[in-house]
């Protein structure tokens, strides 16, 4: 097993361009105050430095920034300002560590099988005894009758194992994993997860679910609306728990405005949850 | 030796995805890549046979009896990996970008150069029913010397990797932003044109002045043609080749692979991938 990577991210911004439009003469001034580069800012200067081997739990709301930053770090999106350096190497950079990077949706080829899908990575990643290796996770997915079929034929669920499998394949030393067990049956989520716990390799794991929280990483990030908010270590998650009428709470959305509201933030510009009562059977 | 090693296991993985992933419907695959060319040179060749076929005396300058038949099967060729390997890139990278699994390919530790060789082999391969079934038929039609097949392969593959580098920022252009794709696709459109895969360069001298003297220098000096003429002279072997022209298009070759591939890079640090 891999010695994990170390990560070191210094005033990190990162930008996407703004949707083309002919017709938003109007509102241009509007648009401009919001994105003073032109630019709509994803993330802004995010400082933050991971050590080798630890698991850290990325926290934050829709839109909050975790996918790009994980999107940067996989190399995927390069920084407007900043750095992000996995060992010492910029992240987009081809002679960095392997990043095990898993996102919200499967990066598998569909046209292809999962055996193809699975040589192909370990081709990419001159991965030792290959085929011992792709038979051993192709075991731990359990895909093993599905392996030679078009992952077009696969379910949801049979995708994500897919690449799952395909992320652990080149032992990475580190793992980047948005959201990872969302298609898992319960089953193989929890299979997945005590795989993530037990490994020796550095983890970033973005999740809306505490438990994953707890039991994963021992360390927590709050990214809201592009910067980061919170940085804490714990070894019970319910010491960094905020309390909500005078109970520690258990709910993600309390936790993280709950975390919010003790990082002081000045400006609180967003909603208080809806709390709607039997709307969907009505 | 070691990074030597890697960047070819990586080429040689990815233009086996590529193929793997062609081949998905392989028998529409194998078909079009031959029935499209057909479909471009019918035309053409009908209206060839009916003038230049039927009279001693040709009606179109640099083309006789014998030899338009070879010409225009030289030409397809040409043309069909022209096509190919400058939409290779766009077409590949556009349907990885919208299908999610671009990112795949970014974030393994592999070089640029790697991705590219690997894309211009699979399009090398995916050319090669192509370029083997007019070739046996233009060995039965009109045979030429082992030198001059030769040749005429050299200047195949020259004219594939000036293809590749123009069909690279093509490519990029439609990773960062399809909007810019369209003038790229034009520009080349005129090069296209401006080559002649289907009539012969003399054919410009009979144009009305003053498009004549425009075009004229446009088409002589395109690389292209160098090629283009250079694989004509060696397979039909009634002149000389020029070694000027084949040197002429090494260059360019080299010069544009070079651009290309810096080119690319500088696109893809600066606006990455829009629309994944």
């Amino acid at each position: 097993m891999n010695q994990g990577s170390s990560i070191e991210i210094g005033h990190l911004s990162v930008d996407y361009p703004l949707p083309f439009n002919l017709f938003r003469k109007k509102q241009k001034d509007n648009i401009e105050q919001v994105h003073p580069h032109g630019r709509y800012r994803a993330l802004h200067n995010i400082s933050m430095r991971i050590c080798p081997g630890e698991h850290v739990g990325i926290v934050g709301m829709n839109g909050a920034g975790k996918t790009t930053l994980f999107r940067t770090l996989a190399g995927v999106l390069n920084p407007a300002d900043g750095y992000a350096l996995i060992d010492g190497r910029e992240a987009s950079s081809p002679d960095r560590q392997p990043v095990g990077y898993m996102a919200a949706f499967p990066l598998v080829y569909r046209q292809i099988t999962g055996y193809e899908n699975l040589r192909f990575v370990a081709n990419l990643y001159h991965v030792k005894n290959s085929e011992d290796r792709i038979r051993k996770m192709v075991e731990m997915v359990g895909l093993t009758d599905a392996i030679d079929k078009y992952v077009e034929q696969y379910s949801t669920g049979m995708a994500a194992r897919l690449d799952f499998a395909r992320v652990l394949l080149p032992d990475p030393p580190l793992l980047v994993l948005d959201e990872p067990f969302g298609s898992f049956d319960l089953h193989f989520a929890e299979e997945a997860k005590k795989i993530i716990r037990n490994t020796a390799a550095t983890v970033i794991l973005a999740t809306h679910n505490l438990e994953d929280i707890e039991t994963i990483t021992e360390r927590l990030i709050l990214l809201h609306r592009g910067e980061l908010i919170r940085d804490v270590t714990f070894t019970d998650l319910s010491e960094v728990a905020p309390t909500h009428n005078g109970k520690k709470t258990l709910s993600i959305v309390e936790f993280v405005q709950g975390l919010l509201r003790r990082a002081m933030v000045t400006e609180r510009n967003f909603c208080e949850p809806v709390h709607r009562k039997h709307v969907l059977s009505k | 030796m070691f990074y030597l090693n890697n960047d070819i296991r990586e080429t040689l993985a990815i233009a086996r995805k590529e193929i793997q992933i062609d081949l998905r419907f392989a028998i529409s695959y194998v078909f079009q890549s031959i029935v499209s060319p057909l479909g471009r040179l019918i035309p053409i060749l009908t209206v060839y046979a009916a003038t230049v076929g039927q009279n001693a005396v040709s009606p179109i300058p640099g083309l006789t009896k014998e030899t338009y038949i070879p010409f225009l099967a030289i030409g397809i060729i040409f043309n069909t990996a022209w096509r190919a390997s400058t939409s290779a890139f766009q077409e590949k990278f556009k349907r990885e970008k919208w299908a999610r699994t671009v990112e795949l390919l970014f974030i393994a530790p592999v070089r640029t150069t790697a991705i590219i060789t690997g894309v211009g082999i699979s399009v090398i391969v995916q050319n090669t029913p192509t370029f083997i079934a007019f070739l046996i038929a233009l060995s039965i039609i009109y045979p030429t010397t082992l030198t001059g097949l030769l040749l005429a392969f050299l200047a195949f593959i020259l004219m594939t990797l000036i293809g590749l580098s123009v069909g690279l920022i093509y490519g990029g252009a439609s990773l960062a932003t399809e909007n810019v794709s369209p003038f790229i696709s034009y520009i080349i459109s005129a090069f296209t044109f401006l080559t002649p895969f289907f009539y012969p360069i003399e054919v410009i001298d009979k144009l009305p002045h003053p498009l004549n003297v425009f075009l004229d220098p446009l088409i002589r000096y395109n690389p292209l043609n160098a090629a283009l003429s250079f694989a004509r002279t060696a397979w039909l072997g009634k002149e000389a080749v020029s070694p000027f022209e084949i040197v002429y298009v090494f260059i360019v070759t080299v010069v544009l692979m070079l651009t290309a591939g810096y080119v690319f890079r500088l696109i893809w640090r600066k606006f990455g991938i829009q629309g994944s």
